[in-house]
């Protein structure tokens, strides 16, 4: 029975794997090693998005703020936005560097308009000389899911969630191709609404907030500020007249708190 | 020779253990695929509970997500090196609303090759550890090793139709944890997905992963390519467990050397990307599968080709050592 059978079978079968396995190890070989195709593309890409000015050369560092309206400064009475706060508060320091504040964001804009934005030579100029950006930006994504009311909503919430992230990877990615060199701040969102939107949706900020903090936070050079804590029981005192955008002494604490978090940027 | 490793795997069967093998398989292999099923189920109900008619349409979800992976391809400024990843998800998710297969719905081959990327680590060693662990050490503590040796055979020969015969088991144990994997979940399942798109081929190129050159194979044709890792792996595995059992005399320590290093080098792990000297211990390298998918961490100077040349040599030196000292020894009983 063992000879006649067993054997035969034992020995073929095996014999027969292993040919099969020693072939499906060459191709896995091929596949994860074989020619690096190498482009010429990428290496004069990459000449022409090295940084074009050293900051240094320059007098001044440039600070650029991109995104949605509270990168703008709505709702702050004199109209200074969190640029120039946050300079003003950098004049303490004892060698003060010249800052140059640059504004180019859009009220109202989304995480895909700003997809798009970037692909724009404007931009993207601004984008390579910039030693430090604020960037705020989500706050019209979620509002619009923060309106619906029923529970479909949820699913919503989870598809907008998912394009948020998606966006602002790339947008990330963006940024980051551009300016290696630059610090990116990212502004986090805050409830404007109080607790009467209920429990459900303040636990959707939080985890849109949470995620955003764990695709910003990646990198070295970018950070999440949170502002969630601040405005939590600031409702009366740091909200505008809209009830949405911060006031003059909401934008203060904002910009205090980028303070705290980047310091004066060496 | 031939007669030699007959010998040597009818010692084997004879022990039972492949009867142990295949148990421990389809017990694992049972418990695996049902709290797979049990985790899909559960998923599918929070969507139903979260949608408002109560059902849970996939395929909106799915199509939405094509749309959007097509805006991302027509945006500028995606890296050119993402393009090609991009392309490959929107044809896997055409796939499932073509066939008409939720993409969550678990697979017969998916889990056949979950399982094995699972197990290359620790469960498949210890297989084979069950196999190979007493193939030279059990002839001592059982005192037969006189027996073999004083036949009218070298004994190169002898330690070789034990090794062929270990290997051949080895590849056995590997083809019955496909077929066991395949089946106990397909027939649980009711879903084979053989042809369900895969993407592959990722590359390091300057320490990072680069998804130009992703190609799209089909799962079995994936499922051929992990298991002839694993193949490699147990190879690998087999030859040390047999290196270590010529060198110690009772199968108990030989079980508890390869059990340590095995365990104990999994916390070697931890150094790889600090300690450069790590990358060259064997565990380290076990976990071949990793360098196909898109989603692994890429350590500095590592590749498929560098763990396989670990592995390899680790391989060689174990056999030119196993050698050695079973020719060398004396035996005195």
């Amino acid at each position: 029975m063992f000879k006649r059978v067993v054997w035969p079978v034992l020995f073929i079968s095996s014999l027969v794997l292993s040919v099969v396995f020693i072939g499906g190890l060459v191709a896995s070989l091929i596949i994860t090693s074989a020619q690096e195709r190498i482009d010429e593309t990428p290496a004069q890409e990459k000449q022409q998005t090295g940084k074009p000015m050293v900051t240094q050369e320059d007098d001044y560092y440039e600070l650029l703020l991109i995104g949605d309206s509270m990168a703008m400064g709505i709702g702050d009475e004199f109209g200074r936005n969190l640029g120039e706060r946050y300079v003003e508060l950098t004049k303490n320091e004892t060698d003060v560097i010249e800052w140059k504040v640059v504004n180019l964001s859009v009220p109202g804009s989304q995480t895909n308009d700003w997809v798009r934005l970037l692909q724009d030579d404007f931009y993207v100029d601004s984008l390579r000389t910039a030693d430090l950006i604020f960037l705020s930006i989500g706050g019209n994504n979620i509002k619009e899911i923060y309106q619906e009311e029923s529970v479909a909503g949820l699913m919503e919430y989870e598809e907008a969630l998912n394009e948020y992230l998606s966006e602002i990877q790339t947008i990330m990615n963006a940024i980051n191709e551009l300016n290696t060199d630059t610090q990116v701040v990212f502004i986090g969102l805050y409830n404007p609404y109080g607790a009467s939107i209920g429990e459900q949706k303040i636990q959707l900020l939080l985890e849109w907030n949470h995620e955003t903090q764990l695709r910003v936070d990646e990198k070295v050079n970018r950070v999440y500020v949170p502002l969630y804590d601040l405005f939590k029981y600031h409702q009366d005192t740091y909200l505008f007249l809209d009830d949405f955008h911060p006031n003059e002494e909401g934008y203060d604490a904002i910009a205090n708190r980028i303070y705290e978090v980047v310091g004066k940027l060496k | 020779m031939i007669a030699l490793i007959q010998n040597e795997i009818f010692k084997m069967l004879l022990k039972k253990k492949m009867i142990l093998i295949v148990v421990l398989l389809i017990a694992f292999i049972g418990l695996f695929v049902y709290g797979e099923q049990y985790v899909y189920r559960s998923a599918v109900e929070r969507f139903e509970t979260m949608a408002e008619n109560g059902t849970f349409d996939w395929r909106i979800l799915t199509e939405q997500q094509i749309t959007r992976l097509n805006e991302r391809l027509d945006s500028a400024y995606i890296p050119e090196s993402g393009l090609q990843s991009i392309e490959i998800q929107i044809e896997q998710l055409e796939y499932f609303i073509e066939n008409n297969i939720n993409p969550i719905t678990p697979s017969a081959a998916r889990f056949t090759v979950d399982f094995a990327e699972q197990s290359l680590v620790l469960f498949i060693p210890l297989l084979i550890l069950i196999l190979g662990a007493d193939l030279v050490s059990g002839e001592f503590s059982k005192r037969t090793i006189k027996v073999l040796l004083t036949r009218a055979v070298p004994r190169w020969k002898i330690l070789l139709s034990k090794y062929i015969a270990l290997l051949m088991m080895t590849t056995l144990v590997l083809l019955l944890m496909g077929l066991i994997a395949t089946l106990v979940s397909g027939i649980y399942f009711r879903y084979w997905g053989f042809n369900e798109p895969i993407a592959t081929g990722f590359r390091l190129i300057n320490g990072s992963l680069d998804a130009r050159n992703v190609i799209m194979i089909t799962r079995s044709q994936y499922m051929v390519l992990i298991y002839a890792l694993a193949w490699v792996v147990s190879v690998v595995i087999a030859t040390i467990i047999m290196m270590v059992s010529v060198l110690v005399k009772t199968t108990a320590s030989a079980i508890g050397i390869i059990m340590a290093t095995l365990i104990g080098g999994q916390f070697l792990q931890y150094f790889l990307s600090e300690w450069p000297i790590a990358k060259y211990f064997f565990v380290s390298n076990l976990d071949l599968s990793k360098y196909m998918t898109g989603s692994y961490q890429p350590i500095e100077g590592m590749s498929l080709v560098f763990s396989i040349g670990v592995l390899l040599s680790w391989a060689a030196v174990s056999l030119l050592i196993s050698f050695i000292v079973f020719i060398k020894e004396d035996v005195l009983v």
